[in-house]
């Protein structure tokens, strides 16, 4: 899949990053007639690669296939400074992009989403609504084969998937049972995992390994989505190539980036259009290492806004222990059901917005029996090894709850005192979970305590805020229609450099409840078409 | 048997410190009992190959001492090394047939077999309740 060097000439557009927005832009734009060169600092990843299938699954997931790049630490991965978070951000680094890690909760955002500001009077509406996403939701829920059931009531379309839902399971059954019993709203949740053979991808065999890598190539990460067929039709993806800084013109437009090669050695890829698609913290920091004499406070900074606004939706879970055998260590991880009970504003909980909650499997023993350093260890081992394996093992579900945290300019992304590898600056994040999310959480947590009570569980072990879940990085290179106060307009161009383009998480204005990956790949495609569209009304630099 | 990284002696360590960690219980065999001393943990240790030094650390602390004695010092002490030695025998221990058929374990691949018609009339009810869509 890798190509040479010597293959490689100017491109119509060069993409940095084959993650998920990456990879939809790959696809839509070689499809259009572009020529394009997409860089990549990881590797392309095979389904034996991961473990899920295997005797070391468990063991793997805690280093190798760790979701945090900082307990990873592969060639491919930069370090972020987290001293300053709470929060720990997730990612994978190769093609793919964090899909190759991700849960697979295909969640749309709701229409109150996009108009934050007009009905809760907090942060900023988008520069679009939920009706002219529409269209790309539905085309890419279709493309990716996504499983779920149609006519969930929570939204305004009875929208429609390719596969029907996957099994919600022992565990599914009961915790619906238990929203029923409280009149809250539950759905099978829609997942980017095949319930069925999909194109050429096979159906979910249930490893529940989808957050370490999937074995099976039933989830839709975008390598299997997008970019094989993006090759295929003439992409060049050129991996081991990390981006350390892009380049300029004396007219102020962008001509392609400079990286760094496997063998260590700095290459130049020029391109007549760039389009970063490095998600929420490699984005910003590839702008903010980008400064010349013409933008001297990085790329396409004039707001100041780039790498502002972090948003990382903290997670809080609230886990059930329950007397039956429920195969809790069956996937998909993946979410079983989902509930937007709770979504919307009101403000009688002393809080705006809301959050969404998906129940989930706990994965296999070794999970259960981890010990954790603030606890005596024989509250681990000894008789609690097997009292703790028995209460917990295949017994524990887990309602995970999504919080909105709106945009604030002290959450953010820098650059730090480190390097990666390479020799490349790396990011520092600043995070501070604010008053609202912190009510917003505590009332989440109380209700799903409620939850599991109901369906019948026999303890229930809240954690209001888990520290290793930053796996939603948004909101650092937001669009909006004033270049006073966003980096991007609607289509992702950037209002400073006219042939500079960002479509990855980064463009969010608020962060939404939900998990955003449907959205960046709606959005993504949305920004591509109307690039691929206007073509001719494109500055370039070649 | 080749790739072994722990001689006898070490072996002795980790079995008497293993028994303290993971006993045996009416339902469940003890870690020595899973057959964590002969191979498996050979082949977590090969898994995990970072975790190597703080693993073999752990034994050389434990050497010659009351095992829970030992252990109390290290998980005060140096965590790493306790949690090393931990994660590596609960992982050999998983690895165990026995183990697994006490547990009645039977982890995937398994066919993802729809199970809609378990759950769809009370979906009716959930429409029925509606939703307030801002
Ligand atoms: C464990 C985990 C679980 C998740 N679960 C869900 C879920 O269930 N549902 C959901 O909606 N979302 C989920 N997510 C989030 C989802 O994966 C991301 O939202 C999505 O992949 C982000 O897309 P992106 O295009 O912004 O960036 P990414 O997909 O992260 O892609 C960015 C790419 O850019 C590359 N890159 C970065 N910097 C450089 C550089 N300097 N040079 C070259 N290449 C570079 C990276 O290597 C990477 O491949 C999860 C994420 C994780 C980690």
């Amino acid at each position: 899949m890798e190509n040479n060097r010597s293959d490689v000439k100017d491109a119509d557009v060069l993409i940095v990053g084959a993650g998920a927005s990456g990879g939809v832009a790959a696809l839509e734009l070689i499809r259009r007639g572009f020529s394009v060169v997409c860089l990549e600092q990881g590797d392309w990843a095979l389904n034996d690669d991961f473990t899920g299938d295997k005797p070391q699954w468990e063991l793997a997931r805690l280093k190798q296939w760790n979701s945090a790049p900082n307990t990873r630490a592969a060639a491919s991965d930069y370090p972020i400074d987290t001293t300053e978070s709470p929060i720990e951000p997730l990612m994978y680094n190769g093609v793919g992009g964090s899909t190759i890690l991700f849960s697979g909760h295909w969640v749309r955002a709701m229409p109150s989403d996009f108009r934050v500001r007009t009905l809760d009077g907090v942060a900023d509406d988008w520069p679009f609504q939920y009706e002219d996403l529409r269209p790309f939701y539905d085309e890419i829920t279709h493309h990716i084969g996504a499983s779920g059931l149609e006519g969930d009531p929570a939204y305004p379309d009875s929208h429609t998937f390719p596969l029907p839902p996957l099994p919600i399971g022992k565990y599914g059954l009961t915790a619906a049972k238990g929203m029923d019993k409280l009149g809250w709203h539950w759905w099978p949740a829609p997942n980017a995992i095949a319930s069925r053979k999909f194109k050429d991808r096979g159906a979910c065999v249930r490893y529940g390994s989808c957050e370490s890598g999937c074995p099976s190539g039933a989830k839709a990460s975008t390598d299997l989505t997008h970019l094989r067929e993006a090759v295929e039709l003439g992409v060049k993806v050129i991996t081991g190539a990390r981006v350390r800084h892009l380049t300029i013109n004396d007219q102020g437009l962008v001509t392609g980036a400079e990286y760094i090669d496997r063998d260590g050695k700095i290459q130049h890829q020029a391109a007549g259009v760039t389009v970063l698609a490095a998600n929420g913290i490699g984005t910003p920091r590839i702008l903010l290492n980008s400064t010349s004499t013409l933008f001297p406070n990085g790329l396409a900074n004039s707001s100041g806004l780039v790498g502002k606004r972090l948003m990382v939706h903290p997670y809080a879970s609230v886990y059930g222990t329950y007397e039956d055998d429920l195969e809790t260590y069956l996937g998909p991880t993946g979410q079983a059901l989902q509930s937007m009970h709770f979504y919307e504003t009101d403000t009688d909980r002393g809080f705006v917005r809301g959050g969404k909650w998906n129940l989930m499997p706990t994965g296999g023993p070794l999970t259960h029996t981890l010990w954790n350093r603030d606890t005596n260890w024989n509250e681990s081992f000894g008789p609690a090894f097997h009292n703790r394996l028995r209460s917990t093992f295949g017994r524990y579900t887990e309602w995970g709850i999504t919080t909105e945290d709106l945009p604030e300019e002290h959450n953010e992304v820098i650059i730090g005192d480190s390097f990666d590898s390479d020799g490349i600056p790396a990011p520092k994040i600043r995070y501070k979970i604010s008053e609202n999310t912190r009510r917003l959480l505590d009332f989440h947590v109380a209700r799903a305590v409620e939850a599991h009570e109901a369906a019948g569980a026999t303890s229930i072990e809240p954690i209001p805020v888990v520290r290793e879940s930053g796996w939603h990085l948004l909101g650092t290179a937001r669009m909006g229609t004033d270049p006073a106060n966003s980096v991007v307009d609607e289509w992702g161009r950037t209002h400073d450099v006219p042939n500079l383009f960002v479509i990855d998480g980064s463009v969010f204005v608020t962060s939404t409840g939900v998990n955003p990956t449907a959205t960046i790949m709606a959005v993504a495609l949305r920004a591509m078409r109307h690039l691929a569209d206007n073509r001719n009304d494109q500055r370039t630099a070649l | 048997m080749e790739n072994q990284l722990l001689d006898n002696d070490q072996r002795r360590v980790l079995a008497a410190v293993a028994d303290v960690l993971i006993p045996t219980n009416n339902e469940m065999p003890s870690a020595t009992d899973a057959g964590v001393t002969e191979n498996l943990i050979d082949m977590v240790l090969g898994y995990r190959a970072d975790l190597v030094p703080a693993f073999l650390d752990a034994l050389t602390d434990c050497s010659g001492k009351d095992p829970s004695t030992a252990l109390d010092e290290m998980a005060n002490k140096c965590p790493e090394k306790f949690e090393a030695l931990t994660l590596l025998t609960s992982a050999a221990y998983f690895q165990s047939a026995k183990v697994k058929a006490a547990l009645n374990y039977n982890p995937a691949p398994r066919t993802a077999i729809d199970d809609v018609d378990t759950y769809i009339d009370m979906l009716a009810d959930v429409v029925e309740r509606g939703f307030t869509i801002r």
